[in-house]
């Protein structure tokens, strides 16, 4: 198939024009037009998988290319690399699942699948754009179906939320797009190509590089989130319905991340080196302060939320390290990360769907009238908190054993989120599974055969890591171990 | 003084017979149905002669009082699409005075004749004239709707500030007089080429003069008129000085100041100084302002305000580049903010309301004007994929390969103030639930109009191709 990853990015745009036309009175038909569109996007993406050369991990595979505005030497460039494959096939995966979550949406069912897809789109193209004006439109396409998709249907504040991610994601984006056009302009021919640029981006004045980074840092950062810039994580998290959440925490974060391996890291190494300290200070701080923050919260939610922020902070603590540890802890954190995290938004939503209340303290017991439900709660707290055996403790290792070769006290205070991390997840299995039966005394359901089906490739994605993490690992491996020889001597 | 070639006016002949005739007709009928088809009949006759008149070699025209070349050509048919895409508007809208309706399309006719002369004038004799004349015109039109007293009021608001600032233009102009014993604008072109001039004069004339073109642009601080006239005319003509009128500015701006008075040294250009200033000024303080509004005719005013800072940044990069950014942006802002007024339109036919809160539950009335509202108002905020993100993007271009880096910064820093009040709109429209459900069907002229505008600023953005390959085959790659 020689455009597959263009039909992997539109696929889901065709489906959304498709639900445009669905008459009113079967408006069921939407969701199946949808799940239709993400389950071809995952039955591609997985055929990609198995297609990828992993030999030849640190080259871009499958190029397409095509000349597109071409005053400004503007291209259609998409490819894929050991970097992004992964990426694509949690973008896909969790995208499938989350529309299959997606049952609960009963008003406005047609823009709320129309405005999905469109996320899609943007969300897979963001990962395989490597033309620059190409990445920033899927960028920022993001942006307007995940306005609408909190605002309409989300929480009670749900606009001050979803105004609060356009905003705050916007301000780093337009830093961002000045940088890019700076850099066209400092390049020679001008060019918006990402592999042109990063062979020359480290010829620019040093700081000309340090401003360019910056700009780009300050863009990712805030889509990571990297503490500072953290604040719209747990509103948007909290009002976003449970699928949207799911798609938050499991891709959209992931941009930044992405964003800064694939363009702030590359392109400007001495940039990186000069900064790297305090890159890794900000990590660290963001894996206690995440955590000690999480620790104090009773919406269950906004706990996971910030759980997000600290797990992002081992990410960007794997990169700071600059070291090969480091940098395929980090990568294969933001996988893993994807896979857990989503999984407990889904199990948070599962329970909010029959209690209507994200409230821990009024919970309690529920490992007597919920057993299925509480296997899948355990399973996921313990991948999340970095148990020996599931994914998360993998990426976590090697990320911090990544930051002690580099800042070896940074990393021994970043290694206290560990504990803090155990601390708050078994805090919560406690108050919601263990004890007295609930205060309101009310008996829930247990999860019902798409909630299970849901979690199970999730769980087992999370077994499989966890005892051969080269299952992941192996597509990653040739792109980490030429980018950071080459970069970071 | 050359030959006179009859087929370079065509367009302008033909529109005028169009509108003399809907002078006599607006006696006879009052079907406004007839008399605005009438005049959208004239525009597409125009239209039709102007490839004609584009074919006629570079020839003086009138003295010189006239010219053929690239900026003329791509403003005389963007003023034309603006005056057509207005008549489409005006036969939507639903508060005009049946028993005048002659007059009005006559109005909006003879506006469109002397804003298509305007932008192709090439003596500042003509350009006064045509300024002149587009004033008058706007005066009128502003206070239209008699019986409204906002209308009235903005009609004299326009009159006493356009008054002072035309007037202030004409003194520049005789200085520059004065200067140059011409007012010939390839001779004063040569002259500064050849003699040079005394500098502090011809910078004193040229800010005399840009008084009156930055009353049309409404460039801060010339701005003060322009949220009462929009406020108070009747919706289709604060469309059509929303862009017009502005759009002639720009062209002036472009013609006398960056082709016309060069410095011999490009460096330190003082114009350039000048624009970055009024730049920085006119975007921020339109959005600023703009946070603030709760009458949606305001609003877009102060939108409109800000984006002329956004158009103002093409022409400070005083390139070639810049120049193209510049027009691409005009033409992509005209689309747009007539998008923006058509559903502004709508809207004021259903609920005559003009309040943002009025607003609410638009998706669920009107999908389709939802839809046009959405990707106008996305679109003035810069938002890709839309037409108006790439117009944003080619400016910022311009201005950083000039080496305005700094400019370039606040206007991006700028669209993120925007966006809040953009989304504030499209908020209420999508975002609350509807206190009434009625929403009248809408006139077919409007609805045409506004499918054709969303249509293309949603390809535009993706595809710009047709406009880009045009500037380009205009001005040279």
């Amino acid at each position: 198939m020689a455009s597959i990853l263009s039909l992997i990015i539109f696929l889901p745009l065709v489906g959304a024009l498709f639900i445009l036309f669905v008459p009113q009175e079967h408006v069921r038909l939407a969701r199946k037009i949808a799940l239709l569109a993400t389950g071809a996007v995952l039955a591609l993406s997985i055929y990609l998988v198995t297609q990828f050369d992993i030999s030849q991990g640190a080259q871009i595979q499958f190029v397409e290319k095509s000349i597109w505005i071409a005053p400004f030497n503007i291209w259609y460039f998409v490819g894929v690399d050991g970097l992004s494959i992964a990426l694509v096939f949690l973008t896909a995966l969790l995208g499938f699942i989350a529309a299959l979550a997606s049952g609960g949406i009963q008003q406005r069912q047609k823009e709320y699948y129309v405005l999905y897809l469109l996320l899609m789109t943007g969300m897979t193209g963001t990962f395989l754009a490597l033309d620059f004006f190409l990445f920033y439109i899927f960028w920022e396409v993001v942006l307007i179906p995940m306005y609408f998709l909190i605002g309409i249907w989300g929480g009670p504040r749900r606009e001050y939320a979803a105004i609060k991610f356009f905003l705050y994601t916007l301000l780093g984006s337009v830093l961002m797009l000045v940088a890019i056009l700076v850099m066209y302009f400092t390049s020679q021919p001008h060019s918006f190509n990402m592999l042109e640029i990063a062979q020359v981006s480290g010829q620019f004045d040093l700081r000309l590089q340090i401003l360019l980074f910056l700009a780009f840092y300050l863009a990712f950062a805030i889509k990571v989130p990297v503490f500072p810039f953290h604040t719209w994580l747990p509103d948007a998290h909290v009002e976003a319905p449970t699928p949207i959440s799911v798609i938050l925490a499991g891709v959209l974060l992931k941009m930044g991340t992405y964003g800064l391996v694939r363009i702030a890291w590359p392109m400007f190494p001495q940039a990186v080196n000069y900064f790297a300290f305090s890159l890794a200070v900000l990590g660290a701080i963001g894996i206690v302060y995440g955590a000690c923050v999480a620790m104090a919260q009773t919406d269950f939610k906004k706990m996971i939320a910030y759980s997000s922020v600290s797990h992002m902070g081992f990410v960007i603590l794997g990169l700071a390290s600059r070291n090969i540890a480091g940098v395929n802890g980090a990568i294969l954190e933001m996988f893993n990360h994807g896979i857990i995290t989503g999984g407990m938004f889904l199990l948070v939503g599962v329970l909010y769907d029959r209690a209507h209340t994200r409230e821990l303290n009024r919970f309690g017991g529920l490992s007597g009238t919920m057993p299925v439900y509480a296997f899948f709660l355990t399973f996921c707290s313990l991948a999340s908190l970095g148990l020996p055996g599931l994914s998360g403790f993998v990426g976590e290792f090697l990320s911090l054993a990544g930051g002690f070769g580099a800042y070896q006290w940074v990393t021994v205070v970043a290694a206290l989120g560990l504990i803090i991390t155990a601390v708050y997840f078994l805090y919560m299995i406690q108050r919601v599974l263990l004890g007295p039966a609930n205060i309101s005394g009310a008996k829930y359901p247990d999860m019902n055969i798409t909630e299970v089906w849901s979690l199970v490739p999730l769980a087992v994605i999370i077994v499989v890591v966890g005892f051969y993490p080269n299952s992941v690992l192996q597509f990653q491996a040739a792109f980490v171990n030429t980018m950071v020889p080459m970069l970071f001597k | 003084m050359g030959t006179f070639n009859i087929q370079v006016i065509l367009p302008e002949i033909v529109l005028l017979g169009f509108a003399v005739v809907l002078l006599v007709a607006g006696l006879m009928t009052t079907n406004k149905r007839v008399l605005g088809l009438w005049a959208v009949l004239g525009i597409a006759a125009a239209y039709y002669f102007l490839p004609l008149s584009f074919k006629t070699p570079l020839t003086p025209l009138f003295s010189n009082m006239l010219v053929n070349d690239a900026l003329s050509m791509f403003f005389r048919t963007v003023v034309l699409i603006i005056g057509g895409l207005v008549v489409l508007l005006s036969i939507g809208y639903k508060d005009l005075d049946d028993e005048e309706k002659g007059e009005y399309y006559f109005f909006i006719l003879t506006m469109t004749i002397s804003m298509m002369l305007a932008v192709a004038s090439n003596n500042l004799m003509m350009i006064y004239i045509a300024l002149e004349a587009i004033s008058l015109l706007s005066y009128i039109l502003a206070g239209y709707a008699k019986r409204d007293m906002f209308s009235s009021e903005a009609g004299l608001k326009y009159f006493l500030f356009g008054a002072v600032s035309t007037g202030i233009t004409l003194y520049g102009v005789s200085l520059v007089y004065g200067l140059f014993g011409t007012l010939d604008l390839s001779l004063i072109s040569q002259s500064l080429m050849i003699n040079g001039v005394n500098q502090p004069a011809l910078i004193l004339a040229g800010l005399l003069v840009l008084v009156g073109f930055g009353f049309k642009c409404s460039l801060v601080p010339f701005h003060m008129w322009t949220p009462d006239v929009y406020q108070g005319a009747p919706t289709p003509v604060a469309a059509f000085f929303s862009v017009g009128p502005k759009a002639v500015g720009f062209a002036f701006l472009l013609r006398v100041f960056f082709q016309a008075f060069q410095f011999p040294s490009a460096s330190m250009n003082p114009w350039a100084c000048v624009c970055a200033a009024i730049a920085v000024l006119t975007m921020t303080l339109g959005n600023i302002v703009a946070l603030k509004q709760d009458n949606i005719k305001r609003l877009l005013a102060y939108s409109t305000i800000a984006q002329a800072g956004y158009i103002l940044l093409g022409i400070t990069a005083w390139t070639q580049l810049g120049v193209k950014a510049t027009l691409f942006y005009i033409f992509v802002y005209a689309l747009m903010n007539l998008g923006a007024f058509g559903v502004v339109i709508a809207v004021s036919n259903s609920i005559r309301s003009d309040r943002i809160e009025d607003y609410a539950g638009l998706y669920k009335r009107s999908p389709f004007m939802a839809i046009a509202l959405a990707v106008s108002f996305l679109s003035l905020a810069g938002i890709p994929p839309l037409a108006g993100f790439l117009a944003k993007f080619f400016v910022f271009a311009a201005a950083l390969e000039a080496h305005l880096t700094g400019l370039v910064i606040v206007a991006a820093l700028n669209s993120v103030v925007a966006l809040y009040y953009y989304v504030q709109v499209v908020r209420f429209a999508f975002l609350h639930e509807p206190t009434s459900n009625i929403f009248t069907p809408q006139p077919k002229a409007l609805i045409l109009a506004l499918g054709l505008i969303t249509f293309l600023v949603l390809t535009l953005g993706l595809w710009p191709h047709p406009v880009l390959n045009w500037l380009i085959e205009l001005l040279g790659v």
